[in-house]
């Protein structure tokens, strides 16, 4: 029996309307957060990427046996267990989090332990959606940051530009860079590892490969961001203040993003090339 | 597969309803800072500043003073006091840890001390050293939830989980006082603690644990 000859497949959808009713509030809280901070407009794209994912493996999904296991409601009692610590503490991470377990749960439950391995990586995928508690976030993104600063100032003195800094905050004889930033970690970090996971598992093979290319993120956020400041050093330098303020602004963090990306995407096909001559002998 | 799908559907319902039963995180009513005595004891405030719109959304406070007092004798200190309410529209206590390295003060030295207070009570405070510009200061900083203090960030937190779970309550103070280093740790010391002795219990007034 597979998931196309199963009949009464449409009882499906009175699980989904249920954890609708469950997350509905929870879910609203966290687009809340996509939409108003910076770090996590990724957000958006993430349920979309696990879609991705799961559609690539339709064709195995529908010839997979379902094997219906009541293994799965132990894993759906846990995730129930964390939505209710999590409400009870009101601590949205766990809250948030909980509807990925829950929802493996019900995949468990409802199609086996099969599907469900199938189904891994898109579910795991979407705990990229969810931020990150605060602490945690700046305790790893904050002192990045710092770094980002620090060598973006000496590329600049190096190219002769007058500027000072203090701490985050860089001034220019005509402007000063990202004041209000000041205690904030730095952005694009979270956004370009998820994209860096999507990536390693579309386009490479061997796990060492992937391995590789989830951690190239943090040093090509690194280098993307220096680059950032630097070019917008020295463009305040020759254009004035507004080439660091308004669209510019907008559009230059937008165009590092994708310089990231491009960065992401060459170490991908360099891995790809290395893997296959290595993995070829 | 009907009866799978109806028994699971029943569970997650049961743990939505269950869920659904928690009210909001009650914020307590407290004073407005805007009241708050430019007399300490004998410490007068000389000025009050003023945050910018844009560090006011970042930090997404309830309340926040930020301002100077003086001692009879001369000695000076800056106080700041943020504090977050904790329902929806407030943001979480940021660290001076992270805030004033951003806003580029070097830190030189970090310890914590206690600051007795008249009543026995003692506070748990992070005394910190950072310079910039040529100036240095001692920056007395704790996290206040409660009435307890802590000076870690992830203490902070577990603080604010238990004050949730007991009090139903996820408001949170920093406060920070600041004094241009002596050079003497002793006198520094002493000059904030004296300051404290006097802003604690008013603070606590205004704040109610």
């Amino acid at each position: 029996m597979s998931v196309v000859d199963q009949r009464g497949y449409y009882w499906m959808l009175l699980p989904l309307l249920a954890m609708a009713f469950m997350y509905f509030g929870i879910v609203g809280g966290m687009v809340d957060d996509w939409l108003n901070d910076e770090n996590y407009s990724h957000g958006f794209i993430i349920p979309g990427i696990a879609a991705y994912f799961l559609w690539r493996s339709r064709v195995e999904l529908v010839s997979s046996p379902v094997a219906p296991s009541f293994w799965g409601l132990v894993l759906v009692m846990m995730g129930g267990a964390m939505y209710l610590a999590g409400t009870v503490v009101q601590e949205y991470f766990l809250m948030r989090t909980s509807l990925i377990v829950i929802l493996a749960g019900c995949i468990w439950n409802l199609f086996g332990y099969q599907i469900l391995r199938l189904a891994a990586l898109p579910i795991a995928y979407l705990i990229f959606m969810v931020p990150l508690p605060y602490t945690v976030y700046n305790s790893l993104a904050f002192p990045l940051k710092l770094f980002v600063a620090r060598v973006a100032v000496f590329l600049l003195k190096f190219s002769g530009l007058p500027v000072l800094r203090e701490g985050n905050v860089i001034i220019f004889p005509n402007i000063t860079l990202e004041v209000v930033e000041a205690c904030s970690g730095m952005r694009s970090l979270v956004s370009l590892i998820a994209m860096g996971v999507a990536y390693a598992f579309l386009a490479l093979r061997y796990p060492w490969q992937r391995v590789l290319l989830v951690l190239s993120t943090v040093p090509i956020a690194v280098g993307s961001n220096v680059l950032r400041v630097y070019g917008t050093g020295v463009l305040s330098r020759y254009y004035g203040a507004e080439a660091a303020e308004g669209f510019f602004h907008e559009f230059a963090g937008i165009a590092v993003f994708l310089v990231a990306l491009a960065g992401l995407v060459v170490f991908g096909a360099v891995l790809r090339f290395v893997g296959g001559r290595f993995h070829a002998k | 597969m009907r009866n799978r799908a109806i028994l699971l559907s029943l569970l997650l319902v049961a743990f939505g309803v269950l869920g659904g039963m928690r009210s909001a995180v009650s914020t307590p009513s407290y004073i407005p800072f805007a009241t708050f005595p430019a007399q300490l004891g004998e410490w007068m405030m000389q000025r009050s500043f003023s945050m910018t719109d844009g560090e006011l959304r970042i930090l997404q406070l309830s309340d926040y003073m930020l301002r100077r007092y003086a001692s009879r004798d001369g000695a000076v200190v800056d106080l700041y006091v943020g504090y977050h309410g904790g329902g929806e529209e407030t943001g979480p206590v940021h660290s001076p840890k992270n805030c004033l390295p951003g806003s580029g003060w070097l830190e030189q030295r970090i310890d914590t001390v206690s600051l007795a207070l008249e009543d026995g009570q003692n506070i748990t405070a992070m005394r910190a050293v950072y310079g910039k510009d040529g100036n240095v200061v001692v920056f007395y900083y704790w996290f206040d939830v409660l009435g307890v203090s802590y000076v870690d960030e992830f203490s902070l937190k577990f603080a604010e989980i238990m004050g949730v779970l007991l009090h139903n309550r996820r408001d949170a103070l920093l406060v920070r006082v600041s004094v241009p280093t002596s050079g003497d740790v002793q006198v520094d010391n002493e000059t904030v603690q004296s300051f404290v002795r006097e802003f604690y219990p008013v603070l606590r007034q205004f704040i109610p644990v």
